[in-house]
């Protein structure tokens, strides 16, 4: 059975656009224009995902996605947003949606997003791809997704946890940021300087000198590559 | 009583004396500080009593310790009079530049938003027009063939592209302007960031065959904000490669200079007229054809005017400071930023 997404936007040309290229993907689209009718539909009929606009009238997309987080089936979360600050917020803890896009978008970048944070949130064949990688003290368990340096268990967030993985998966091999957001973070575009930030804050987890890193390391004017310790 | 006009018109001559003097030193003295004017006028009228108590003492046959009595106390009233006049006088004359300092400063902000309105206006019609044009020639099927159509479509797209980044540009740059940045300050690798900021302007450099030079190691570590500072190398590299023709060289480099650190971009753009040189970070500002972007940049050209204002607001916010001079072929472009401690 296809798997039903609502979209939650008062746009008339957005929303419409993106319905259809979610239908073309094979999705069972639903739409509603305000707050008080997703908050409504998703309790009628909780959808895989919801695609949820922040500016709308009654009540805003910020309150939604509270109320929608309260809900013990916990479903995923696509923001539209506007740029600025607002990102943050949302992907902070305390609103927590599960990916955001800002206006204007591009509605094949949703797509895929949706797709990405779909196969995250419960599809994924976790038992296919579990997998333990080590290194020189490191231990990356993808399965149960749990990271050891030295037999401590390191405080990873979701996103520092894939990168890892990603570039341990791959040891030695340099990556470009772009294709980092692609691989590890399912965007075929965005802020690359979210890499950036992400690979300064595993650094400062996992090396013993984040000043002069040796498994992170950046090759110059590229990217950054899995430097093995244990040669 | 005839004593009395006397005394009165001895003083008054005395008086006059020293304010035809006073008046001479002050038509002298035009266009002198305020401070300066202030203590002469002060000076006058304290001389001008000092002088009519001491003619007319002279006349009165006091006993000289009855004189010395009156001119000391005189000249005490006359010190302290001078002293207060001369330390009012400065601030007043002190209020009186910060309030023509602050009219000038007035005046230059409201210049600069005139100009960002003129050019916002600019930018944002031109590609609005070619949308606007696009869209009814498709509406009306003026363009047929499935190969401009298809072209039409995506020429709609990259220009949407381009506007969206001019207004991301015009909402950092308010942000900036109205303080609402909020930087999370942390000891950053200069390093990293020019290597990613290297890494996204190879490709375009690439094509227009332009070296991009830089040390691999060596590079200081800076207390900043990381991603405000990646925009900052990220504009300056961009700027630097859009002006420098083809086949020329973009260098970076850094040092540590006391407790800041330097950056530097220079490029081989065949230098920026001298006059244009503090106009550089203006909003908006537009240099000589010399400085003109190329076109066909692959679209990167959007946010021309706005990219070095954004650059200084960033490295400003950071207590910073950027500068750019003439060096032999092109321009050097000079961050300073606070060196993270080490």
């Amino acid at each position: 059975m296809a798997q039903r997404v609502l979209v939650v936007d008062d746009d008339r040309t957005v929303s419409d656009v993106v319905c259809r290229y979610l239908e073309h993907a094979g999705y069972q689209v639903d739409h509603v224009a305000d707050g008080a009718a997703a908050l409504a539909a998703v309790a009628a009929a909780p959808p895989q995902l919801v695609v949820l606009d922040v500016m709308l009238p009654g009540v805003d997309g910020l309150e939604v996605c509270r109320r929608l987080r309260e809900r013990p089936d916990g479903v995923p979360i696509v923001m539209l947003t506007a740029r600025g600050d607002e990102a943050d917020r949302i992907l902070g803890l305390q609103l927590g949606a599960d990916d955001y896009l800002s206006k204007p978008f591009s509605p094949r970048e949703l797509v895929l997003r949706v797709r990405s944070v779909l196969r995250r949130a419960g599809g994924e064949p976790a038992a296919a791809t579990a997998e333990v990688l080590t290194d020189g003290g490191l231990t990356v368990e993808t399965g149960p997704r749990v990271a050891r340096l030295h037999g401590r268990e390191l405080a990873l967030t979701l996103r520092e946890f894939d990168l890892l993985a990603h570039l341990m998966r791959h040891p030695a091999r340099a990556f470009r940021r772009a294709e980092l957001l692609e691989r590890v973070w399912g965007w075929s575009f965005g802020d690359q300087s979210t890499v950036t930030v992400h690979v300064r804050r595993l650094r400062e987890k996992i090396e013993a000198d984040p000043a002069d890193p040796r498994r992170i390391v950046t090759v110059w004017g590229v990217g950054y590559r899995y430097e093995p310790v244990d040669g | 009583m005839a004593d009395l006009a006397l005394i009165f018109g001895a003083a008054l001559g005395a008086a006059c004396c020293v304010g035809l003097l006073g008046a001479g030193a002050l038509r002298l003295l035009r266009g002198r500080s305020i401070t300066v004017h202030i203590s002469v006028l002060l000076a006058m009228t304290v001389t001008a009593v000092a002088a009519g108590v001491a003619v007319i003492a002279e006349a009165m046959f006091l006993s000289p310790h009855d004189l010395e009595v009156v001119l000391i106390t005189v000249s005490a009233a006359a010190l302290v009079s001078l002293a207060v006049g001369w330390l009012f006088g400065r601030r007043l004359a002190a209020a009186a530049v910060w309030a023509d300092q602050a009219r000038e400063r007035e005046r230059r902000i409201e210049k600069g938003r005139r100009d960002l309105v003129a050019w916002v206006s600019h930018d944002l019609r031109t590609p609005l027009a070619g949308l606007r044009a696009m869209a009814e020639a498709l509406e009306d099927g003026v363009v047929a063939d499935p190969a401009t159509v298809h072209e039409y479509h995506r020429r709609v797209r990259v220009e949407t592209d381009r506007m969206t980044r001019l207004v991301d540009d015009l909402f950092e740059l308010s942000r900036i302007n109205a303080g609402a940045l909020r930087l999370s300050l942390s000891a950053v690798p200069l390093g990293d960031v020019v290597s990613d900021a290297l890494a996204g302007t190879a490709p375009l450099a690439a094509a227009r065959r332009i070296r991009l030079v830089a040390a691999e190691s060596g590079w200081p570590t800076v207390t900043a904000s990381e991603p405000e500072l990646a925009r900052v190398v990220g504009n300056l590299l961009l700027n630097a490669v859009r002006y420098t023709p083809d086949d020329g060289t973009v260098r970076v480099d850094a040092g540590r200079d006391g407790d800041a650190a330097w950056l530097a971009v220079a490029d081989t753009c065949g230098g920026i007229p001298e006059a244009d040189l503090p106009r550089l970070f203006d909003v908006a500002f537009r240099g000589e054809p010399a400085r003109t972007p190329r076109s066909g940049n692959g679209g990167v050209e959007g946010s021309g005017g706005l990219g070095l204002a954004i650059v200084r607001g960033l490295v400003e916010a950071h207590g910073g400071r950027v500068d750019v001079r003439n060096v032999a072929g092109g321009c050097r472009f000079v961050v300073r930023l606070p060196l993270a401690d080490g």
